[in-house]
């Protein structure tokens, strides 16, 4: 057995909050209320919470359940883990998708938290990003706009290599170092001690930006309309007829599935550090509940409310359809338009920051753990392996910065199209392979609270039902787009769409054959990884 | 797309949806504090 057998959380609240930091990132804060304003306001509540109860929570449940299992036979790994509770080697080969999807979502995701970082200690330290308060807003739009363009290099590629070292390099790195510390010390010493601390930091700093956003009133009292309630009622007012539109639905069990990280392979990576006698039940419930307070009550409330008070309807509708856009181009004029803004600026991107670090570190141990269990390598050899594989799929991210290509092209195969494909098989595999009355009773070993009996049948046909059903909906509207431009796209663009293609394919063959060295090994030291034992703890 | 106050209904699904993310976070915190410390 690898060093990953020894690893245990610390204490229970300690797994609840790491779970939950994994959950809790960019997403609940800029793209559930880009989504919620965009599709019926507060009538989104209505399949949002239906996605939440038929797919976020019972999905969870499994992945929760599945982990712990893979533990106590002694395994960590995605691979291993859905192997042993899919019962051989199809499952085992799925399950390396637990590895692609945090590993290739970290090749962006660091990226961008160290743009949250940078604005963050710009805010703090030099009072924001340079918009005058005095400026016409159209100036100040553009001035963040040339700002975002300049950190990210949306203008053209390899910008970070044309700029020489700046202070764009200084917050990658020092993020990126700052991830690799952490996941060094290990499941306890790293990531439960970040995420104890962050998780409430998070907490506090989305109260104080939320108490100031509500007591905005109407900031200038000569543009009457713009003002908090209005805000308020933009996000919020409902509108049932976008109920009756697939994508409204669409969309919203996206916002559940993406938000919770189930079908992500983190949390079956983090429940495989329990015992038996741990629960899951409560605390899959608990780790859900916090990602939803954290999206609904303060994402839900600050991020398009604060953007009507300040530049109205019209623009913030224009904003609300791209998380970058409303986070980058637009709250940086909020800020510069409110009292106070460099500090409370600072607070919502140090907030956006911790969200993000909390999420990032969870993509990269379900990678570690794997290499350590495969090849039975110490965690200084893992580690190093993780730095070389993150920062080769870094630097091509950085380097195919034009027009986000690279970034994009990931998010949508691997962030997307795998997340739905990889929660797919593990709810069959919870629900039939496995069995779902056997599977309910090894959930309920532990357990402090009981899942409900309806979910058995919930589990068993309508979570793979729903899952399928917006999974065939998601692709038929963003697919074509994206095989046309792979198959048949001209220019650079879609040649850095190509050639992130390729970097996916190389992770997956590189992947794959770890598996299999792994799967020798594993078969040879006499491990019963096809499950046919019950656990011997 | 015309600025419109805060409805009656629109504060209906606020209130109930921060409530009950609210009271559900708060529930399950304190089960699992009361058996765990």
């Amino acid at each position: 057995m690898s060093e990953q057998t020894s690893q245990h959380w610390g204490t229970r609240i300690g797994v609840i909050l790491a779970v939950s930091g994994s959950a809790v990132g960019l997403g609940n804060f800029l793209r559930f209320p880009g989504n919620a304003a965009s599709h019926g306001g507060g009538a989104f509540m209505i399949p949002y919470f239906v996605a939440l109860v038929l797919l976020g929570i019972p999905i969870g449940w499994a992945e929760w359940t599945m982990g712990r299992y893979g533990g106590r036979k002694g395994f960590h790994s995605a691979p291993a883990i859905m192997g042993v509770f899919g019962k051989g080697r199809v499952a085992r080969y799925a399950g390396v998708l637990g590895v692609l999807v945090p590993l290739c979502v970290y090749f962006y995701y660091v990226i961008i938290e160290s743009w949250c970082a940078l604005y963050a200690w710009k805010y703090l330290t030099a009072g924001g990003i340079g918009i005058q308060s005095d400026w016409e807003t159209a100036r100040q739009a553009a001035w963040a706009k040339d700002h975002f363009n300049a950190i990210s290099g949306v203008g053209n590629d390899g910008f970070m290599f044309d700029y020489g070292f700046s202070d764009t390099s200084a917050a990658f790195l020092l993020v990126f170092a700052l991830n690799i510390v952490l996941i060094y010390r290990g499941i306890s010493g790293g990531i439960e001690r970040l995420c104890n601390l962050a998780m409430p930091v998070m907490a506090v700093c989305g109260l104080m930006v939320l108490v100031r956003v509500l007591t905005l009133g109407t900031p200038d009292p000569s543009l009457p309309d713009q003002n908090v309630v209005n805000g308020l009622g933009y996000m919020w007012n409902p509108n049932f007829e976008a109920l009756r539109s697939s994508k409204t639905w669409v969309a919203a069990a996206g916002q559940i599935f993406f938000s919770l990280s189930v079908g992500f392979g983190v949390i079956i990576n983090y429940a495989s550090y329990l015992s038996k006698k741990d629960d899951v039940v409560l605390s899959g419930l608990t780790s859900a509940a916090t990602n939803e307070f954290f999206e609904v009550a303060l994402g839900g409330m600050i991020t398009i409310t604060a953007a009507v008070a300040f530049l109205g309807v019209a623009a913030t509708s224009t904003a609300a359809g791209s998380s970058f856009n409303l986070g980058f181009n637009t709250l940086p004029v909020v800020f510069a338009h409110m009292p106070l803004g460099w500090l409370f600026g600072g607070l919502w991107f140090f907030m956006l920051f911790l969200a993000a670090i909390t999420s990032s570190i969870s993509m990269l141990q379900p990678a570690k753990a794997f290499l350590e269990e495969a090849l039975d390598i110490a965690p200084s050899a893992s580690t190093a392996l993780i730095v070389a594989i993150t920062a080769s799929g870094n630097l091509f991210v950085l380097y195919f910065s034009q027009g986000l290509v690279a970034l994009d092209t990931l998010d949508f195969w691997v962030g997307s199209v795998m997340i739905f494909l990889l929660a797919t098989i593990q709810i069959i595999l919870f629900g039939w392979v496995y069995g779902v009355d056997r599977a309910f009773d090894e959930a309920h070993t532990g357990a402090h609270i009981r899942i409900p009996s309806i979910y058995r049948p919930i589990i068993k046909y309508v979570s793979p039902a729903y899952l399928l059903v917006v999974f065939t909906a998601f692709c038929y509207e963003n697919l074509p787009g994206y095989i046309n431009t792979l198959l048949f796209g001209e220019g650079a663009a879609a040649g850095a769409a190509r050639l992130t293609w390729g970097l996916i394919a190389m992770v997956i063959l590189a992947l794959t054959t770890i598996t299999w060295i792994g799967e020798r090994r594993w078969r040879e030291a006499g491990l019963d990884l096809d499950g046919r034992l019950p656990p011997n703890d | 797309m015309t600025p419109a106050p805060l409805s009656a209904l629109g504060l209906a699904f606020m209130l109930v949806s921060v409530s009950a993310v609210t009271l559900l976070v708060t529930w399950c915190y304190a089960k699992v504090l009361s058996l765990h410390g």
